[in-house]
């Protein structure tokens, strides 16, 4: 009796992580297998097991290190960019005499197009609409003020900054959807009464709604830092990862190895090297974050 | 029980259209082409596939890739045994990625009768043939073999007021560079603001001085290998050593960095393959770069250019390591190959078309040259004004234009990397020493994986 009651639970759940278990683990342990030979495109027959030489070669590699600083600062950015941006736009939309009107869930479809736009659109829109720096909106908009733009996507200070804010842009709607659902959680007759104690919005924003929902910022925060670090297209069609190799991140760096360098071993190396990095931060974020105290 | 209106000679007839619909629609060939970007491209949409379509019912999809990404897709759809394009753009340097998944020509060459006497052995050499993957076997047909020259605006070089100025701060008259550090002078001396003048006009936006397209890796390989090549380079020797160790390839690079610094635009970094040349028809540049498939989007109809261009070949880099008289660089363009699908003959038909029987018609619509009878047609000849500068100046430089070598590695040993080292040099990621140390170790450890040393 009591093995039938054990038993039941891993016969629902037992058909997904077999699916999952062959999904995500063969291209896993392939990608591990390969990191560990000697493979070129060009040769694809021709697979020599190098054991860690890889790995041990992009250890040394000074540009690798300099992709990871990139892409630190670009998930970082857009991490905190994205979370900051969900947090104000969800805010404010959940704001009594805005929320639930129609003008708002207007607003809210129209807000989901970056979100469900290809990567490689928003980038190439980017590149030719935005950032350009003679006919681009953002310049455009600078001028307006009497400003001189910079060419933001040339120069090595400017492009990290609008391949962040680029990406911020696609990943904001996901954080603003979360934060406003979590919002709607918040019970009102708890900030009638810090209305009633003199709190005023700003105070009762981080006193009592910040709290409430630090978990959905902790799982969006997490959500994001994901996604970011391994964003490929949006920043392959934006700078391609320059100038120089100023917004060269890892996942470029792979694209690079694999593909214009023909060199797949090598390209397995920096995705399980990434798979791993992304892992352990994951990690050490959900114990900080304490977001393995959510359903229990 | 009300009869029915259908009758049985109506029912009849539906399904034989139907089914002759069917049949039709089955036995109808496909052909999908993988196309490198280029002023070809609106000729070849335009005209000879519609035309090709028209009189065949052959239908045509023709896909124009990025420059740098034809390879990169067709190569991924032959590995993976797709059969998704029959016809491919082909430029020596990228054949070997998949030599085994292209057709052979010679049994199709025999049946269908194509004149190969029309290509020179040169041009069979590089851009018909791989003697080293597939000794003996004709696999592509050259469409646009072509090294890049140099390009100038002749009307401003000629202009009283800059012949006078250049001679007073160059000593020299203002002419078509003999060295690379004359073509710096020149597009120093070019290089000018917004309100300045040239030519005697008021600049409403700034003028650069020379520029070819750079973005990288693709786009600054395929500027830089100019300079590589002109420095009497060829990457490696006959033992596999290479000679990209030698301490003229940082001279170069310093020069290289000091040319784009000083008078390219800064938009070049993001200018893919021959994009450079649609700011020279808006005469924001005095000087430029010239893959020779390009020259018409200067030089076409309606091209505010047309007829004020010069062209030279490259200039010589004193000291090079060939004593060579003037530069060079690669022997690129290419041709188009047929993938081993089961379409493979209707796409050499339709090839042979385009080549043979359109030849002429062609050149005229393109401007490409590959076949004897296009340089010596009259028609041909008298197409444009400014082939009387163009065409001998292509034919020079074409005299010392680098073969690229044959071995599948030349992607990942030469292309890509040397990209790259142009590319940390230019932005100091790494000192030139170390670019030049990782771009050596690349080759040499890529050569002795292959089994070649």
């Amino acid at each position: 009796m009591s093995s039938r009651r054990h038993f039941n639970p891993w016969a629902f759940v037992l058909p997904g992580v077999i699916a999952g278990g062959v999904i995500l683990g063969v291209p896993v342990v392939q990608a591990l297998w390969t990191s560990l030979h000697r493979l070129r495109l060009y040769r694809l027959h021709d697979q020599v097991w190098v054991g860690l030489d890889n790995y041990l070669r992009l250890w040394q590699d000074p540009l690798f290190h300099l992709s990871i600083r990139s892409t630190v600062v670009f998930t970082l950015g857009c991490t905190v960019l994205s979370v900051i941006a969900g947090l104000a736009v969800a805010s404010v939309m959940s704001t009594r005499g805005i929320r639930g009107t129609t003008a708002a869930r207007f607003f809210m479809a129209f807000y989901l197009v970056p979100f469900v736009a290809t990567q490689v659109v928003v980038g190439m829109m980017g590149r030719l609409y935005v950032w350009e720096p003679e006919y681009g909106l953002v310049n455009y908009v600078l001028a307006a003020f009497g400003i001189d733009g910079p060419m933001w996507l040339i120069s090595q200070d400017t492009a990290m900054w609008a391949t962040i804010i680029t990406n911020t842009w696609r990943l904001t709607p996901l954080a603003v959807l979360i934060f406003y659902a979590a919002l709607a959680t918040v019970p009102e007759e708890l900030l009638e009464s810090a209305e009633v104690d003199g709190a005023g919005g700003w105070k009762a924003f981080v006193q009592i709604k910040l709290p409430m929902i630090r978990y959905h910022i902790g799982f969006i925060a997490l959500i994001q830092l994901t996604s970011a670090f391994r964003e490929f297209d949006t920043v392959f069609a934006l700078t391609g990862g320059g100038p120089g190799r100023a917004t060269n991140v890892l996942s470029l760096l792979v694209y690079n190895e694999g593909i214009s360098a023909a060199n797949l071993g090598m390209a397995n190396a920096i995705s399980f090297t990434m798979l791993i990095i992304v892992a352990v931060i994951s990690l050490i974020y959900m114990r900080l974050a304490r977001l393995g105290e959510l359903g229990q | 029980m009300k009869p029915s209106t259908h009758r049985p000679w109506l029912r009849a007839l539906v399904a034989a259209l139907l089914l002759g619909l069917l049949a039709t629609a089955s036995a109808q060939v496909t052909l999908r082409i993988a196309e490198h970007p280029g002023s070809h491209v609106a000729p070849m949409e335009e005209y000879f596939i519609p035309l090709y379509e028209e009189l065949t019912g052959v239908n045509i999809v023709y896909e124009v890739l990025p420059a740098d990404q034809v390879w990169q897709k067709q190569q991924l759809e032959a590995q993976a045994n797709s059969n998704y394009y029959d016809i491919g753009y082909h430029s020596p340097g990228w054949f070997g990625y998949y030599h085994e998944k292209v057709a052979g020509l010679d049994d199709l060459i025999e049946e269908f009768g194509f004149d190969l006497s029309q290509y020179s052995d040169a041009v069979q050499a590089s851009h018909m043939r791989n003697e080293l993957l597939r000794p003996g076997e004709i696999i592509a047909i050259a469409r646009n073999p072509q090294t890049p020259i140099y390009s100038y605006r002749a009307d401003w070089f000629a202009h009283p007021d800059e012949q006078a100025a250049f001679q007073a701060a160059y000593g020299r008259p203002l002419a078509a560079p003999a060295t690379w550090e004359e073509l710096y002078d020149i597009a120093v001396f070019f290089t000018r603001p917004a309100g300045a003048t040239v030519a005697g006009e008021t600049l409403a936006q700034p003028l650069f001085g020379y520029s070819a397209s750079i973005k990288p890796p693709g786009g600054m390989a395929r500027a830089f290998l100019a300079i590589v090549y002109s420095l009497g380079l060829d990457g490696w020797d006959e033992n596999y050593d290479s000679d990209l160790s030698d301490p003229i390839l940082l001279e170069g690079a310093a020069y290289w960095k000091r040319l784009i610094q000083d008078t390219f635009p800064p938009q070049a970094q993001t200018w893919d393959f021959l994009e450079h040349l649609s700011f020279m028809r808006e005469g924001r540049l005095a000087t430029a770069e010239m893959w020779p498939e390009g020259v018409l989007t200067v030089e076409g109809d309606g091209a505010p250019t047309a007829g004020k261009l010069a062209y030279a070949p490259l200039p010589q880099w004193p000291g090079n390591r060939k004593d060579l008289p003037i530069g060079r660089s690669f022997l690129g363009g290419g041709g188009v190959l047929i993938f081993d699908t089961p379409n493979k003959a209707e796409a050499f038909k339709f090839l042979q078309w385009l080549f043979e029987e359109q030849s002429k018609e062609f050149n005229l619509r393109t401007a490409m040259f590959s076949r004897a009878d296009q340089f010596t047609d009259p028609d041909v000849l008298a197409s444009y004004d400014f082939y009387e500068t163009f065409l001998p100046a292509w034919q020079e430089q074409t005299t010392y234009a680098f073969p690229r070598q044959y071995e599948a590695e030349w992607g990942a040993v030469m292309y890509t990397p040397v990209g790259e080292f142009a590319n940390d040099v230019l932005y100091d990621t790494l000192t030139p020493e170390q670019s030049q140390r990782r771009l050596v170790d690349n080759m040499e450890r890529i050569f002795d994986e292959s089994g070649y040393r």
